[in-house]
């Protein structure tokens, strides 16, 4: 099981930051930054 | 004969018979069209001594629920039989056909109830509806041709469904659902006009003055917002309600091949419930969201002001819908030998559902003493408060339905033992693509419930959205690659479900029908002192806003009707199967 560790945590960095810039582009296109300001 | 020929005609007339020049200077009004009556109580009728809100609002409510219902069976009826054709697959299509008789006897109830409510509307709101009938003169006409359409496809699909079987024959009867879906589904749209047109009314002046344009009447600005979220909600709802009919039947089945049956027929009934309610919440959000738009003060009444509380109500039934249906899919389970490798996961799925519920139905400013005001700092809780507003609604109602997707999931892969090589990486993949969704929107939820504006707040809303679909589609998608060419550990043993399964289904039909009560009063009661909002005043003795609980009761005691008269319809769709032979009742025919 220790070895699908790595790809556990490959594929959560990758979705994580996939969710981002989802977040970031969904919030652009309602002229809103993703970090409040 | 055009309008101007019909006042010519009059007016020749009204020479000849004095009496007719009244009817005919009424005409010349109507052809340029008056303004919205003003009332006073004096104009609304009172007969028998009924309550004539009391009278409207129970008949609009249970020709509603039935109307729901069989607006929704044919829709996923012909979706089954379309499966049928596809597999060759008999079982789906006696289902289907079992789902249709149930609908025909609602179907009867249903047009009563419409006749029930249309006559109390003329009788007891006889202006109101005169003014709603000049505007939507050619919707309502076509309504009724509608209806004979509907009636003639309904019962030719009905009655024609073992006739029309096999080659072209069943392409000529899936037609006829086809026609039946298509007119049912304009039928509805035609009567959301009218009633979104009283909430957001277009095509008419600040006086009520009518254009003459009956599209810009019937395309109001919260046409779409509730043909979409109606549309939906009746696909769950029907799903429900047939649900409760199988679940009724294999309570009271026999022998084990009828329990398999029913049960199966339960199984396919809270799928459909499950897949049109997991989108539901969303067309909720988007149609509240479209109210605010249309009119601050319409919106800011619907969820801030009188009608907050019954939100909180509306919430413990959506709660409830969620547990009952997850609880229905862990229960049935136990039809697969293999599913003792996912029953370990469901307390927590438990433990994440009941725990989103909380947030779900927490209250934004609560009931409070005036020691309790002081030790608290004022009416809202610093860490707490957040929780009563929509971000992280929002929240809870995301994870609740990603975790009914997981409990999906498990239930799918129940009875499945994977044979490709990949598939502990696959099953790492799938825990990521989870986790990282829904760290994704409670990050979402938190950083925008706490630190951000109210514009913000809306617009998260939508990636939040985005994440659960992705993360919905992802893992099905992913699912499917992972159980390419696997193995059945056994055959699924239908019927092997505890009888409480069964009325978690039962629960899911009544929570749905007193869901849609309740929200029925309050999408109808804010408009509060309005027939047609800031058009028409309503003048009547009941202009007022009745007290919640008063509300409610009202809204149970039509609940308690409804139920009343479907367990009427299951009863008839079982009487009609039963015979009996009268041993010497008959004289003996010579042969």
């Amino acid at each position: 099981m220790k070895r699908y560790v790595l790809p556990f945590l490959l594929a959560l960095v990758i979705f994580l930051g996939a969710f981002l810039a989802l977040d970031a582009a969904v919030m652009s296109m309602q002229g809103l930054s993703l970090i409040y300001g | 004969m055009n309008r101007s020929g019909l006042i010519i005609c009059l007016a020749i007339a009204a020479v000849v018979f004095p009496g007719l020049t009244a009817l005919a200077q009424e005409v010349a009004v109507a052809g340029a069209y008056a303004p919205a009556p003003k009332l006073t109580t004096a104009d609304y009728p009172t007969i028998a001594g009924v309550n004539s809100r009391i009278a409207v609002w129970i008949f609009a409510q249970l020709h509603l629920w039935f109307a729901a219902f069989v607006l929704a069976v044919p829709i996923f009826v012909f979706i089954i039989e379309v499966i049928g054709m596809r597999t060759r697959d008999k079982r789906y299509d006696d289902m289907a056909y079992e789902f249709i008789k149930v609908a025909i006897t609602a179907y009867s109830l249903t047009a009563i109830l419409g006749g029930m409510l249309l006559f109390s509307l003329i009788l007891f709101y006889p202006h109101l509806f005169n003014y709603l009938a000049t505007i939507f003169t050619e919707s309502m006409f076509y309504y009724a041709v509608l209806f004979f359409v509907e009636s003639a496809a309904l019962y030719i699909y009905y009655y024609g469904w073992h006739w029309l079987q096999g080659g072209f024959k069943k392409w000529v009867h899936l037609t006829l659902g086809l026609i039946l879906n298509a007119a049912g589904t304009t039928l509805m749209l035609l009567a959301n006009a009218w009633l979104t047109f009283m909430m957001s009314p277009a095509g008419v002046d600040g006086a009520g003055v009518f254009s003459g344009d009956a599209w810009a009447a019937i395309h109001n600005f919260l046409w779409n917002p509730i043909n979409i979220h109606r549309f939906v909600a009746n696909i769950a709802y029907g799903g429900s309600i047939v649900g409760a009919y199988a679940a009724f039947k294999f309570l009271t089945a026999n022998g084990p091949s009828e329990r398999a049956h029913y049960d199966w027929m339960g199984y396919n009934a809270n799928f459909i419930a499950i897949c049109a309610l997991l989108p539901l919440p969303f067309a909720g959000y988007y149609l509240a969201a479209e109210i605010y738009t249309y009119s601050q003060q319409l919106g800011i009444t619907l969820m801030g002001g009188i009608f907050a509380w019954l939100f909180i109500i509306q919430a413990v039934l959506i709660g409830t819908l969620f547990l009952s249906a997850n609880y229905y899919l862990w229960c049935g389970m136990g039809r697969s030998d293999g599913a003792k490798r996912y029953t370990k996961y469901i307390k927590y799925i438990a433990v994440v559902l009941v725990g989103a519920f909380l947030v779900w139905f927490t209250p934004h400013t609560l009931v409070l003493t005036n020691e309790e005001l002081k030790a608290l700092g004022g009416p809202h809780h610093k860490i707490l408060g957040p929780l009563g507003i929509m971000p992280a609604k929002n929240t809870a109602v995301n994870v609740m339905i990603l975790f009914t997707a997981l409990s999906f999931m498990f239930y799918r892969r129940a009875n499945k033992i994977a044979t490709v090589g990949w598939v502990n990486a696959g099953n790492a993949i799938q825990v990521a693509l989870f986790t990282a969704g829904i760290a994704n929107i409670l990050f979402l939820g938190i950083y925008h419930g706490y630190f951000t504006n109210t514009v913000y707040k809306v617009a998260a809303s939508i990636p939040q959205v985005l994440t659960t679909v992705i993360v919905i589609v992802g893992s099905i998608t992913l699912d499917s690659f992972i159980y390419r060419g696997s193995r059945e550990v056994a055959p699924l043993h239908w019927g092997r479900i505890p009888a409480r399964a069964q009325y978690a289904l039962f629960l899911l039909a009544v929570s749905f029908t007193w869901l849609m009560g309740l929200m029925g009063y309050i999408r109808s009661g804010i408009r509060q002192h309005w027939h047609v909002v800031d058009i028409m005043r309503d003048a009547s003795a009941d202009a007022f806003t009745p007290t919640l609980g008063y509300a409610a009761n009202v809204v149970s005691v039509a609940a308690i009707l409804f139920m009343a008269m479907v367990i009427f319809v299951f009863w008839i769709a079982q009487v009609s199967g039963n015979k009996t032979l009268p041993a010497g009742y008959w004289k003996e025919q010579p042969p």
